[in-house]
């Protein structure tokens, strides 16, 4: 976060900056020339520039952190930021360096230039030419005074003042002093003093007269006058006094020695601080290469961010787009090429936004049709199942597993013979249809099919397919399982041959019974006894005779009756056990129940399915030998068939069984396998159970004996319950 | 203001170039004695003080070749309260300039103005002469009360700021350019 505070600030703020640093640098620049007013800030302008410095190289430093964080994190536009950063400094730096060191070159060299040794000569020279000028007056002014001392040599300290009275009216300018060692005047006198109290020498001075050598010497004055001191040694009666003689210099000489003296001052001076100009140049300079160097980078690194930006921006928005976000729009923020760019690829995400949007809703379109298709074929009772070119299974419905009793929905892509070999029992059915698919044109055929679920009769319709330019594409088969169809008709017209047999094998039995018991009646009493027990025998044997054939006649006649059945909510589960609590083991069966606890109850009239209970066990009891011990198991538990919930009834004995050759005609009237019973059984059976909506089967996976399977609809309410919950 | 830029400069010229330590150097200017004395009128101050002055090498070679050299004195007098910061009383710096006249061969000493000059045929004579202050005038009247305590502090040191300016980034990051005298306190009762 302390990053996010160096961003760039306003394009305002740099030139301000920009503007402050390029001041400070030419203030520091004038001041260098020695410019009187900016000399005294100086100093603070080098330290405001070094601050400045360091403050830019402080940015500068942030700066290329956080260009190495980003290069590490490996952040969208780094490495362009740095190409770009490391041209921009290899393009200021290379001639920037180049300027400043032929700048230091030359910098030294004409500094260097500024000092010959022949003007140093000159100005030495000219000093000592002053001097030689001087020094004649001084020399003169000495002589002079040694003259005065002559004079006041050996005079009382109380002559003094006259003595030198008469000696300055000699002279005509200048102050005579005349002093003890212990600095007390004894006598002053000039004209040129302004003094009140006479100029005395320094100690110095002093000592180098007791050491008995006279003194003179040029003094410079405040303003800009020049005097020269002599001082010689007088020798007193009591003791020596110091005359000192003051002398000003000419003011046309005092100026021109003062003249030279300054330029050689200054010269001097310039040649002292020699070193130090250039330093001080080359300070300047290296401070000014530094600041605008650093401050260009800076601005480069400022500058190069707000390039880069919208380039990073575009690689955010592109690997955005990469991971899927089409929804992705950067923000236009410049008007130039960059933002161009930055406005196309908005409106590449949105296009490609829009394109993904109509695919997702034509894939979807695809998928509902798909689905609804799996839904038709799903829901259509007829098997359907597909081929392509290579004999590749592409579709199969769920009646195609139901009726051929195997998962083939399961096997998609599967070829022909792979199907073959998953499901043994498909492998005559699937070798007929492939060797029919070859055909490449329509077929249709019946198919006898042994299924798990025993003989089928299945109906069978190929449909090859083409494609837009008329290629075989593959091929369509459907199956229908007509069995129950076939079986129904083959009901019928026995309906109709028992109901017309019925009716004409009935007609004539009851007046045979009667003429046969109107014959006994009748001739009973006109006959023998012997006779009469012999008509009496016939006749019966003819009335049972009839009976039995009425009978039979009546329960033929009931199997072809037409189905009126009242169907209402039966629990079975109570049913079972009442009708089977009918059998005493007496009756040569034992009972094994096993009856869902929770069993629905099912739509079906009671009576019916008494009787269908009751011809089931009658038809157990009929077939178990008498000689072994029979036993029954009865389950009923709740099944789902075809996805509606249905109880199914699996009943089972330990008899016989029934040959597979019998097995498809099993239900049929008449056929038994049982030395009793009527042969309708069965027929009855079956007809009542498919009144009520249900099926009944033979249970191949019961080996042991005959097992049939009853399947019976729930009732209605139950059904619909889920509706009300 | 110059202390101060003297301070910052120096502080951070310093940082940069890592000054050797200055303790064995035998330069510097010292306080030796300083007393204010009140003139004969009893109102107005003077100043008595010996001071040494001892120049290093590089300052007395820029002197011999022509750089004048500014010297200033520091006074400075407080009222010392008990709770509360000492009240300023007096702060007067007193500029004066030496420097060499070749014409002459003189060493000369400069007030700040450059109204007066004393001329000096060596340095050591201008070093003794300058390092004996006597009845130096200091202020005219200063409002001093009865039975207060006052504190007297005098500094003397070399004024870079004054050098000329190619020479100011030198001095300012040679120790042997730093001669400030220790300030030199001493209480002063009215």
């Amino acid at each position: 976060m302390a990053l996010r505070k160096l961003k760039p600030p306003l394009s305002l703020s740099v030139l301000v900056l920009f503007a402050a640093i390029l001041g400070s640098l030419h203030l520091m620049s004038s001041a260098t020339q020695d410019s009187s007013q900016l000399g005294k800030l100086y100093s603070w302008l080098l330290l405001i520039n070094s601050l400045g410095s360091v403050l830019l190289l402080g940015l500068v430093g942030a700066n290329v952190y956080w260009l190495l964080r980003q290069l590490k994190q490996k952040a969208a536009g780094s490495l362009l930021t740095a190409r770009m950063v490391f041209l921009f400094i290899l393009l200021t730096l290379a001639p920037a360096s180049i300027v400043f060191y032929y700048s230091m070159q030359f910098l030294q060299q004409n500094i260097d230039s500024w000092f010959d040794v022949r003007i140093d000569r000159a100005m030495d020279d000219a000093l000592e030419l002053g001097r030689s000028a001087l020094d004649e007056r001084m020399q003169a002014l000495l002589r002079q005074t040694e003259q005065v001392a002559w004079h006041l040599e050996n005079v009382p300290a109380s002559m003094v003042a006259i003595t030198l009275g008469d000696v300055y009216d000699r002279t005509d300018e200048g102050e005579l002093t005349v002093f003890t060692k212990k600095g007390r005047i004894i006598a002053s006198s000039g004209s040129s003093s302004d003094q009140i109290v006479p100029d005395l020498p320094g100690e110095a001075i002093l000592l180098q007269l007791r050491h008995g050598k006279s003194y003179v010497g040029l003094e410079p004055t405040a303003g800009s006058g020049m005097k020269i001191r002599a001082l010689v040694l007088v020798s007193g009666r009591d003791e020596n006094h110091y005359l000192q003689t003051i002398h000003p210099v000419p003011q046309r000489l005092a100026e021109l020695g003062l003249t030279v003296e300054s330029a050689h001052a200054h010269y001097k001076e310039l040649n002292y601080l020699r070193s130090s100009l250039k330093a001080s140049f080359a300070l300047t300079l290296s401070l000014v290469l530094l600041l605008s160097l650093l401050a260009a980078i800076w601005a480069a690194f400022v500058s190069i961010r707000r390039i880069v930006a919208p380039v990073r921006r575009l690689a955010e928005g592109t690997r955005a787009v990469a991971e899927g976000d089409y929804e992705k729009r950067l923000p236009v923020k410049s008007k130039d090429e960059l933002g161009f760019l930055v406005e196309s690829f908005n409106s590449m995400t949105a296009k490609i936004a829009r394109a993904r949007d109509e695919a997702q809703n034509s894939r979807l379109e695809v998928e509902r049709q798909h689905a609804y298709l799996e839904t038709l074929l799903g829901n259509l009772s007829s098997a359907v199942m597909s081929f392509d070119g290579h004999m590749r299974l592409q579709t199969a419905n769920h009646a195609a597993d139901s009726i051929l009793g195997a998962g083939i929905a399961a096997q998609i892509n599967a070829p022909l013979p792979a199907l073959s070999q998953d499901y043994p029992h498909l492998r005559e059915l699937m070798d007929l249809v492939g060797e029919r698919l070859l055909r490449e044109k329509p077929w249709r055929d019946e198919i006898h099919f042994n299924g798990p679920l025993g003989r089928q009769e299945l109906f069978c319709r190929g449909t090859p397919l083409f494609d837009a330019e008329g290629a075989w594409q593959g091929t369509v088969v459907v199956f229908d399982d007509v069995t129950a169809l076939i079986q129904a008709q083959r009901r019928a017209a026995w309906g109709e041959v028992a109901q017309r047999l019925a009716h004409e094998i009935k007609n004539p039995l009851t007046p045979i019974q009667l003429s046969a018991e109107r014959l006994k009646h009748k001739l009973s009493k006109s006959l023998g006894e012997a006779d009469a027990e012999v008509l009496d025998r016939h006749t019966r044997t003819i009335v049972q005779q009839v009976e039995a054939m009425k009978s039979m006649v009546n329960a033929f006649s009931e199997y072809a009756k037409p189905a009126i059945i009242h169907l209402q909510p039966v629990d079975l589960r109570r049913l079972i056990e009442e009708v089977v609590a009918l059998y005493p083991p007496s009756s040569g069966l034992q009972f094994q129940l096993d009856l869902e606890e929770d069993l629905p109850p099912v739509s079906a009239d009671p009576v019916r399915m008494r009787q269908v209970l009751h011809n089931m066990i009658k038809n157990a009891q009929e077939a178990i030998t008498p000689a072994t011990a029979g036993t029954m198991s009865i389950n009923a538990h709740t099944v789902h068939d075809n996805g509606n919930p249905a109880v199914e009834i699996q009943l089972r004995d330990n008899g016989p069984g029934i040959p597979p050759e019998q097995a498809e005609r099993v239900f049929d009237p008449y056929v038994t396998t049982k030395t009793k019973g009527t042969g309708l059984g069965l027929a009855i059976v079956k007809k009542i159970v498919e009144e009520h909506g249900g099926t009944i089967r033979l249970d191949p996976s019961h080996q042991e004996g005959a097992g049939f399977a009853i399947r019976l609809p729930l009732a209605v309410p139950s059904r619909e319950e889920p509706r009300h919950g | 203001m110059t202390a101060c830029l003297r301070f910052c400069l120096g502080a951070w010229l310093a940082l940069l170039v890592s000054a050797p330590p200055a303790e064995a150097a035998d330069y510097g200017f010292r306080i030796l004695r300083a007393e204010l004395k009140p003139d004969a009128s009893g109102k107005a101050f003077r100043l008595d003080a010996d001071i040494d002055y001892r120049f290093s090498e590089p300052a007395l070679d820029a002197l011999r070749n022509g750089v004048s050299l500014t010297l200033v004195l520091r006074l400075t007098l407080k009222r010392e309260r008990p709770w509360w910061w000492d009240a300023t009383v007096l702060d007067e710096t007193r500029p004066f300039r030496i420097r060499y006249h070749a014409l002459s061969k003189l060493y000369q000493i400069l007030d700040g103005d450059g109204e007066t000059l004393r001329n000096f045929v060596s340095v050591n004579a201008l070093l003794e002469a300058m390092g004996m202050v006597r009845g130096l005038p200091v202020a005219q009247a200063l409002p001093l009360r009865a039975g207060e305590r006052y504190r007297a502090s005098l500094a003397v040191g070399l004024d870079i700021e004054s050098l000329p300016l190619p020479l100011r980034p030198v001095a300012y990051v040679t120790p042997a350019w730093y001669l400030d005298s220790p300030v030199y306190r001493w209480p002063f009762a009215n």
